[in-house]
């Protein structure tokens, strides 16, 4: 009898004997799979179950926590996707290392069937076993979970959304290697290829986001690190963002877990999806292309091998570059540029002779293609012009006010920090809070401060150190939706007027400043665990009797009725609240006080803990004074002119006539005001104030003082 | 009937298959000869499908082969260096074929598996490399294709597998009118089984013939003539190939039939005369020599 009257029965069971002895592979992939989702499963709740045992949890917690454990080990959270690229790629060179070799080739391919119902059959194949293996085990974890307890509707969809993002990465993955595949003859090859198209698109990223930090004067580091195309990136970064964001904000298993992760993860499984979909649809060009007798060869198809060196020696000679960056990292000189340049060649050049070695397995092959060397490096050379010269304009650019949405300026100061229960350092502060629809004028102080930022950038090249304006981190969010961020040094006088009214206006002041936003605080506040206390010229005084409400209430006032940019770019903060919170978290706010804080003043006072700390003659018994370069005068001279090597000479004060004097020119260097104009002081002297009663140099306060008013006496005293 | 006509295939510089022209008739035993790398394994790789040629025309039965599963369903390929799934049994492995070959007659591999002392149980890279060959063979058997493309199948067999072997392949012609092909460089192992002999060299044909054509048109002379002028005579208009002289022993190897030579060397009236069988291999080792092939080079096995 032939073969010919087998039933579809028969004819299964003989497919099933194939599977397992091509994808034997599923037998080791099958027990990770397992002991990941149902012992993982298992232990995640038991541990639940014991916790909550021992802390007496409500049955109400304890169900949430069950959920969270099963979701940690079967959701959106979950780490089990390292097993799912790890089977996608060994399904993939499994199904198709036939190619690499003539004997397999003559067994698969003299069989009647066409290349690419051979290759249809491979995709079914490892897709269905994969699946059968995946949903397999997942929905035995699942059982196992809803015996125990730990089984709610968002949960199963956060499992069926994790099931089908599975499903994306693993498709993508699985195209991702066959590509590599068709494009290799060999299998070391297949594998770097394929490590390459999963790392290439992050390599390439990370090198052009450094360049920019190391090039571009107005590059902020808040600028979102992008990689497109890239699965593995996708994956991982959602992996570690979603699991830090959800794990410490302790995310309950409810619809808003749900429309909270969407957002975050659709964009990067698209992102995975269209890179599997562009991998597919090369595998199917590439293997039309390729021919049984490339098998054994390096890569195949001659374009794309000239492509893999000019990408590997590109990548080699940016990545020097960067290193030979960080290893001189504090200097910059044009010198050192050109030798960086110069590396990048030379690195270039090697990776070059390398990379030729190593695909033609032939040592005495090292100078072969010359040509395809020195593409890269006319790239390597074109990449360090553009940046070096900013001939794309980063450094220039400005988006025009009609294609701005709104602005903000960075808040680096975060007043208020929370400490939860597992270490988590929170902050309030959030750019998204801040929007500034006075772009007119946000244009034009960006346009000077680029300006500005630019020439610092070349002074520090040149060893000039001088302050020019005020360093700020500034985002555009363009009508497109995209953002843009850039560090900018707004200059000092030229555009005070248009910086006024920003700082002035309310949207800056209600996104600025955390006092604004501080539900989580007024929230987590408990009467009776919590502490003020207000510092200033050294001394410091507390309450726990007072109302944080009313405090903040108090504040919020003076920002709005008496922070202007006018008042705040000529005084300095006079002391500090600090606030701190003992409940469940612990919540740390330190709020500056300017002399024209009315309202906060009055509510310190009134709460019995403010003191004014204003310098007085008759309250001083000696100031000390620090000249960092005697000899030099830093007000007429520039910084480069001066022996940094030479010894700090001090004097020291206690005439009350010339304590009197000091105490006229000096402001206090302890606080910061981003607002300051700091080209109004002196750095070149320091000052130390000791008053009646402090006798130790800990318990003085430092000042410096105003530029051009530096007293005759110091000058002669520490020259 | 497989047509190559005009076939050319090149492997980067190296030109495998240089216009090759065959017919391969139903019902006979072709054997295609050559030296290492003559291009006995692509071409039959480009029969079975496996390869595409760069230029020329491979019919199987007026059909295209390449990609063509209709045309590949009649062709079973026993390459050189077999291949089975990996730790596979010879039972798991007609199981497979079973799927992908309609004809194929599982029962039958048991029976001829127990004939041939095989265990259909034991995993197949535990067999000795004699032993995988019988396996593949057997399997091809019972594949029940038309065409049997067999690449130096019958090295490693011991003479009884081999005789074996053949008696198959001469029940299968017989029975349903299998066509083998057998490339080998082992002439003598060819010249008792194939009807048809094609011989290839450095990707060419050098000749296409029936054997007993070749042997007919070709005669091994040995004689001893009284004089110099009688050898003269005896050979005025005869195509010699080889002549070789051990003292007055005449060895002559002639294209040309029987009677053609027996009539010339009766004008010669030699002292001694006797027309031998040629072997295949004698036959090539002239055509060769004819053609300009340093005969050294060839492997006759």
């Amino acid at each position: 009898m032939t073969s010919a009257n087998l039933s579809l029965g028969e004819r299964l069971k003989n497919h099933r004997t194939y599977i397992n002895r091509t994808l034997w592979s599923s037998y080791i992939a099958l027990p990770f799979l397992a002991a990941y989702f149902i012992l993982g499963v298992i232990m995640m709740i038991s541990r639940t179950i014991n916790y909550a045992a021992r802390y007496n949890q409500s049955d109400a917690v304890l169900y949430q926590e069950k959920l969270r454990a099963v979701s940690r080990v079967l959701g959106v959270e979950q780490l089990g996707f390292v097993f799912v690229i790890g089977i996608a790629v060994m399904f993939a060179l499994q199904g198709f290392s036939y190619v690499f070799s003539t004997s397999k080739l003559d067994f698969y391919l003299s069989q009647p069937t066409t290349r690419s119902q051979r290759i249809a059959g491979n995709y079914f194949d490892a897709i269905t076993t994969f699946l059968i293996m995946y949903v397999g085990c997942e929905v035995i974890a699942l059982i196992i979970a809803a015996c125990m307890g730990a089984v709610g509707k968002y949960l199963y969809l956060s499992v069926l959304i994790e099931t089908i993002r599975a499903f994306n990465l693993f498709f993508a993955f699985y195209n991702i290697t066959v590509l590599a595949v068709m494009l290799s003859g060999t299998l070391p090859i297949a594998i770097l290829l394929t490590g390459c198209f999963a790392f290439i698109s992050i390599l390439f990223a990370g090198e052009l986001y450094f360049f920019k930090n190391i090039f571009y004067a107005t590059f902020s580091s808040s600028q979102p690190f992008r990689v497109w195309f890239s699965p593995m990136y996708d994956r991982f970064g959602i992996y570690v963002s979603l699991a830090e964001e959800l794990r410490a904000s302790y995310a309950l298993i409810a619809p808003e877990y749900i429309s909270n992760v969407m957002p975050k993860i659709l964009p990067r499984e698209i992102d995975i999806l269209i890179t599997g979909l562009i991998a597919f649809v090369f595998v199917m060009i590439f293997a039309r292309m390729r021919q049984s007798e490339w098998a054994g060869k390096g890569i195949v198809i001659r374009p794309f091998r000239w492509l893999v060196k000019i990408v590997v020696c590109v990548a080699t000679g940016l990545g020097v570059g960067y290193i030979v960056y960080l290893v001189y990292e504090s200097v910059w000189t044009t010198r050192l540029f050109t030798q960086m340049c110069l590396i990048m060649v030379l690195a270039t050049i090697v990776a070059g002779c390398i990379a030729e070695v190593l695909l033609e397995r032939n040592i005495k092959k090292v100078f072969k293609g010359k040509a395809q060397t020195i593409m890269a490096l006319a790239i390597v050379l074109l990449i360090f012009t553009i940046f070096k010269g900013d001939l794309l304009g980063f450094d220039s650019y400005v988006p025009a006010a009609d294609k701005i949405e709104s602005c903000a300026i960075e808040n680096n100061g975060r007043q208020f920090n929370l400490y939860d229960r597992v270490m988590y350092n929170g902050s309030i502060s959030d750019d998204g809070l801040m929007t500034i629809t006075n772009t007119e004028d946000f244009v034009k102080l960006a346009k000077a401060g680029m300006e500005t930022r630019k020439i610092q950038q070349k002074n520090y090249e040149e060893d000039i150190y001088e302050n020019l304006g005020y360093d700020i981190q500034i985002l555009y969010r363009l009508k497109s939706g995209r953002k843009v961020y850039r560090y900018i040094t707004v200059p000092f006088k030229t555009v005070d007027a248009e910086l006024a009214r920003i700082i002035d206006s309310e949207e800056f002041k209600r996104g600025y400043f955390d006092i604004f936003n501080d539900d989580a605080v007024r929230k987590l506040d408990n009467p009776a665990l919590h502490n003020l206390s207000y510092e200033s010229g050294g001394r410091s005084v507390a309450t726990k009797n007072f109302v944080y409400e009313e405090f903040s209430e108090a504040y919020r006032k003076d920002i709005l009725e008496n922070y202007s940019f006018e008042y705040m770019s000529t005084h300095m903060p006079v002391g500090s609240v600090i606030y701190e919170g003992n409940n469940d978290s612990y919540v740390y706010g330190n709020l500056d006080v300017f002399d024209n804080y009315a309202n906060t003043i009055a509510y310190l006072k009134k709460i019995g803990i403010y003191k004014n700390n204003n310098l007085d003659a008759s309250d001083v018994r000696e100031v000390k004074v620090d000249n960092y370069y005697p000899g030099y005068d830093l007000e007429t001279m520039p910084y480069s002119d001066v022996d940094i090597n030479v010894e700090t000479s001090h004097a020291s004060y206690t005439d009350p006539e010339q304590i009197k004097e000091l105490l006229s020119v000096i402001v206090e260097s302890g606080y910061y005001n981003p607002w300051y104009d700091y080209s109004l002081i002196n750095d070149q002297y320091s000052v130390q104030v000791y008053r009646n009663g402090e006798f130790d140099e800990y318990s003085s306060t430092y000042y410096s003082i105003l530029k051009g008013k530096v007293p005759q006496f110091v000058k002669e005293d520490t020259n | 009937m497989i047509e190559l006509l005009n076939l050319e295939k090149s492997f980067d510089d190296i030109k495998a298959v240089n216009r090759v022209s065959l017919n391969i008739l139903d019902g006979e035993v072709f054997g295609l000869v050559g030296t290492n790398g003559a291009g006995k394994s692509t071409i039959l790789r480009i029969i079975s499908g496996v390869i595409k040629p760069d230029a020329g025309i491979v019919l199987v039965d007026k059909r295209p082969v390449y990609d063509n599963p209709e045309v590949k369903r009649d062709i079973f390929y026993i390459s050189d260096d077999q291949y089975f799934l990996p730790n596979s049994t010879p039972e798991e492995m007609a199981t497979f074929y079973e799927n992908i070959y309609p004809g194929f007659d599982k029962l039958r591999f048991h029976k001829l598996c127990s004939g041939f002392g095989l265990d259909v149980k034991r995993r197949i890279n535990t067999f000795s490399k004699g032993m995988k060959k019988q396996v593949s063979i057997l399997l091809g058997i019972c594949a029940g294709t038309k065409y049997l493309l067999c690449d130096e199948t019958f090295d490693g067999l011991d003479p009884v597998v081999r005789q074996g072997v053949k008696s198959l392949f001469a029940g299968e012609m017989a029975d349903r009118g299998m066509t083998p092909i057998i490339a080998s460089h082992n002439l003598r192992e060819l010249e008792d089984i194939c009807d048809h002999i094609g011989l290839l060299h450095q990707g060419g044909v050098i000749l296409s013939e029936d054997i007993e054509d070749m042997k007919i048109k070709m005669q091994k002379v040995q004689c001893v003539f009284a004089s110099e002028e009688d050898e003269k005579k005896a050979l005025e208009g005869l195509n010699v190939l080889l002549h070789e002289t051990r003292g007055r022993l005449h060895t002559i190897t002639i294209r040309g039939e029987r009677e053609e030579i027996e009539a010339a060397f009766g004008r010669g009236n030699p002292i001694f005369f006797e027309v031998l069988a040629l072997s295949l291999e004698e036959i090539f080792i002239s055509e060769t020599e004819v053609v300009g092939y340093d005969i050294r080079k060839f492997v006759l096995g």
